[in-house]
């Protein structure tokens, strides 16, 4: 690829002579290298989980969360450069309020994350620079079951059954796919998504971090919720044991 | 201005809900509406509710035009989203002052909300701390006029019954025991039976509590004694 | 001069996924003269060190009351920290305007984090050089917020912001068990303490370059006036100076170019 210091990576609205558009790539990569955030839709819900950095102790619990609630039934999960995903968030928040105006009924999870999409979209064509940050939107009710989706950089949007974005993304998607996930319930998701971060941290560099999660699904009565940071520990709790008796067997 | 241009606005409620009536006990507020949706004089749908829940603290209840109170309920449901967003839950106060704002500015530009208003509720002083709630009434009119009370009885029963109320209220003031405020209301429903064409014997009573929160009411029905009607000269 | 083709603009990225208009606004803030944060269960102190251009000119106002419950000191672009400050005052009074009672410190918060990104968004604006600290009390309790050029946004037991502002995070890290259960009084002098370690040792703190602002529990925000100032300084003044603080801490050097 021969972006840096050729004149065509230095706005979204240039293409290169191959057709890219770096400032999107370059955008994608603010994603890429910040915290790992794992998404997965089970048997009966669907579960996210990020890794965040902890720099401090002088932070109050909880600063600065990466999942948040849309409306009572749908949440999202930011990724990326945090106040772009903050802004994101805002956004989607924004327009379900639109909706349930006019409506007079909860904004559904597709309209949702389509119309974040749309606006994302718009900021690759080079009027201001593109979101640092990507966004998972998450629901589940009883006709629809899980659904999960992920608005990118680039303003795509996809549906899918589990997906990984951050720093040790590829890592993360070949642990979830030794994993049966449709048969997991929300309680064993839990687990494994604890397991699966912690399996993928380096060592050596990740430190002093944390874990957050959020669910929607059965249990929670098609709410999105925050995980109670009890469930979280227990969680934590079982990945390391699992993980000492996976070393134990190599 | 030119005569095409002139906006039309309803200038009459169409399908209406007569007297609100609430009242104070100890440790929170109880609020009695009947359940007939009136169309001018004619009692047009029957078990239709006047309260809202809006959360755990706070009760409406509403006489006047119901298609502006779901208008209005709407509202309310997202100001309740918004709070939450910042890990609040809306307070009577708070929300009182804000639809005070609201119909104050609808009526400014002559396109008032037909409701008259009763927010109920307790007042949280500080988060998980029963002991300093206070119960809440405030009332608003359609043209934004607006003040916290004791005791309240809306629409025609501001004729006939807050006197009444008044007196209730005085023999035992902050005192009173639920138990006691909601005998007050039964009474008070039954005076308006006898004097307001509109008003119904089939009603609810609300409440919000400290402790138990928003409870809505079951329906219930009252009969009155009659025999007065002998002694009317109006009747043939 | 520009070190690399990606940091003219607040609307480029870098290769590596980096805006480096944001981060060298982030610097601005680091020049301006250091403010403390800390809160207890009950209480909110700021504290934070003022500079005078000269002998002749008076110390540049760095706390402000935004409302009866929350106040905010600046580290940074002075003049760029006023807008802010005033921008609270509204959001504060368009609040009390609505529902007649006091903003929720979380809503100033999330208010804040948008108005700061969108700095970092769009083209004809540039970040704000500023960093500020909320402290406010509300239902939920005592808040210490604290936002940067980058529009990152944050909650804090804690924290300090401006120049050598190291040295006071590591006092406040070294204690910030003590703060939870602290007297107003206590905390000031915490703040007070972990401000002192940004100076260099040839510095002290005064009652012309100190700013206190205090809020709690049944006590709305108030800014301490000179003489009050002085009675808390004088508690400080007994504990000994930890050598080594602001010294170890690197202190950008140069002159300033504006105001801090």
């Amino acid at each position: 690829m021969s972006s840096i210091g050729t004149g065509y990576d230095l706005a979204a609205s240039t293409f290169s002579p191959d057709g890219r558009i770096f400032q999107v790539e370059y955008a994608q990569k603010a994603v890429d290298n910040a915290g790992t955030m794992i998404a997965i839709r089970g048997k009966n819900g669907v579960v996210v989980v990020a890794d965040k950095l902890i720099s401090s102790k002088l932070y109050t619990d909880n600063a600065n969360p990466r999942m948040f609630n849309v409306n009572d039934n749908v949440g999202v999960a930011v990724a990326g450069n945090y106040p772009d995903g903050f802004a994101l968030k805002n956004y989607a928040y924004g327009e379900a309020m639109k909706w349930l105006k006019d409506y007079r009924e909860p904004m559904p999870i597709q309209n949702i994350a389509n119309s974040v999409a749309e606006y994302i979209h718009i900021h690759t064509l080079g009027i201001s620079r593109p979101f640092g940050a990507g966004a998972f939107f998450m629901s589940w009710n009883k006709q629809t079951g899980g659904r999960l989706f992920l608005v990118e950089p680039s303003g795509l949007n996809y549906e899918y059954k589990a997906w990984a974005v951050g720093k040790h993304r590829q890592a993360a998607k070949a642990e979830i796919e030794k994993l049966k996930i449709e048969e997991l319930d929300v309680n064993q998701l839990v687990k494994e998504a604890a397991r699966i971060i912690m399996v993928v941290r380096d060592e050596n560099k990740d430190k002093n971090v944390q874990i957050e999660m959020g669910w929607v699904g059965e249990q929670t009565n098609g709410k999105y919720e925050e995980v109670p940071s009890e469930v979280v520990t227990a969680a934590e709790e079982w990945a390391i044991a699992k993980l000492d008796e996976d070393d134990m067997d190599d | 201005m030119n005569a095409h241009d002139e906006v039309q606005r309803t200038l009459n409620p169409t399908c209406t809900g007569t007297s609100v009536i609430a009242l104070q006990y100890k440790t929170g507020v109880v609020v009695l509406t009947d359940r007939v949706v009136s169309y001018g004089k004619m009692a047009r749908y029957k078990n239709v509710s006047r309260q809202y829940k809006v959360n755990d603290n706070v009760l409406i209840a509403f006489g006047g035009d119901h298609a502006d109170f779901h208008w209005l309920q709407n509202v309310i449901e997202r100001q309740v989203l918004l709070w939450k967003r910042f890990d609040q839950d809306i307070g009577p106060k708070a929300l009182h002052g804000y639809l005070t704002s609201l119909l104050y500015a609808k009526r400014c530009k002559m396109n008032p909300v037909w409701n008259t208003l009763v927010v109920a509720g307790v007042e949280e002083e500080e988060k998980n701390n029963k002991e300093t709630s206070t119960p809440f009434i405030g009332v608003i009119t359609q043209k934004g006029c607006a003040y916290q009370v004791k005791h309240i009885a809306t629409g025609l029963g501001a004729f006939l019954l807050n006197q009444a109320v008044e007196d209730e209220w005085r023999k035992k003031g902050e005192d009173l025991s639920r138990e006691e405020a909601e005998a007050v209301l039964r009474k008070s429903l039954e005076l308006t039976l006898y004097h307001d064409c509109v008003a119904d014997n089939e009603f609810e009573i609300g409440r919000v509590d400290a402790t138990e929160g928003v409870v809505l009411g079951k329906e219930e029905k009252i009969i009155g004694d009659w025999s007065i009607a002998e002694t009317n000269c109006q009747y043939e | 001069m520009f070190r690399n083709q990606y940091d003219g603009d607040v609307t480029v990225w870098s290769p590596q996924g980096r805006l480096h208009q944001v981060e060298y606004a982030v610097e601005a803030m680091k020049q301006g003269s250091a403010t403390v944060g800390i809160k207890s269960e009950t209480h909110a102190v700021i504290v934070a060190l003022k500079r005078a251009q000269n002998d002749l000119s008076s110390h540049q106002k760095k706390v402000y009351e935004i409302d009866t419950h929350a106040g905010v000191s600046i580290a940074g672009l002075l003049s760029d920290g006023r807008i802010l400050a005033r921008y609270l005052q509204t959001e504060c009074s368009s609040w009390r305007w609505d529902y007649k009672q006091a903003v929720p410190i979380k809503k100033l918060a999330e208010s804040m984090q948008l108005k700061l990104q969108a700095n970092t968004q769009y083209y004809g604006r540039r970040p704000f050089g500023v960093g500020i600290l909320i402290a406010g009390y509300d239902k939920d309790g005592a808040h210490i917020i604290q936002t940067d050029p980058s529009a990152e946004v944050v909650s804090m037991h804690g924290t300090s912001i401006g120049a050598r502002s190291q040295s006071a995070r590591t006092y406040l890290e070294r204690n910030v068990d003590n703060f939870e259960k602290s007297t107003p009084e206590q905390l000031i002098v915490h703040a007070l303490l972990a401000l002192r370690d940004t100076l260099p040792a040839e510095e002290n703190l005064n009652a012309q370059n100190t700013s206190i602002g205090i809020v709690g529990k049944d006590s709305p925000f108030s800014l301490l006036e000179d003489a009050q100032v002085a009675v808390h300084l004088n508690q400080v003044s007994t504990h000994p100076r930890t050598t080594g603080g602001a010294a170890a801490a690197a202190a950008p050097g140069g002159a300033e170019p504006m105001q801090m």
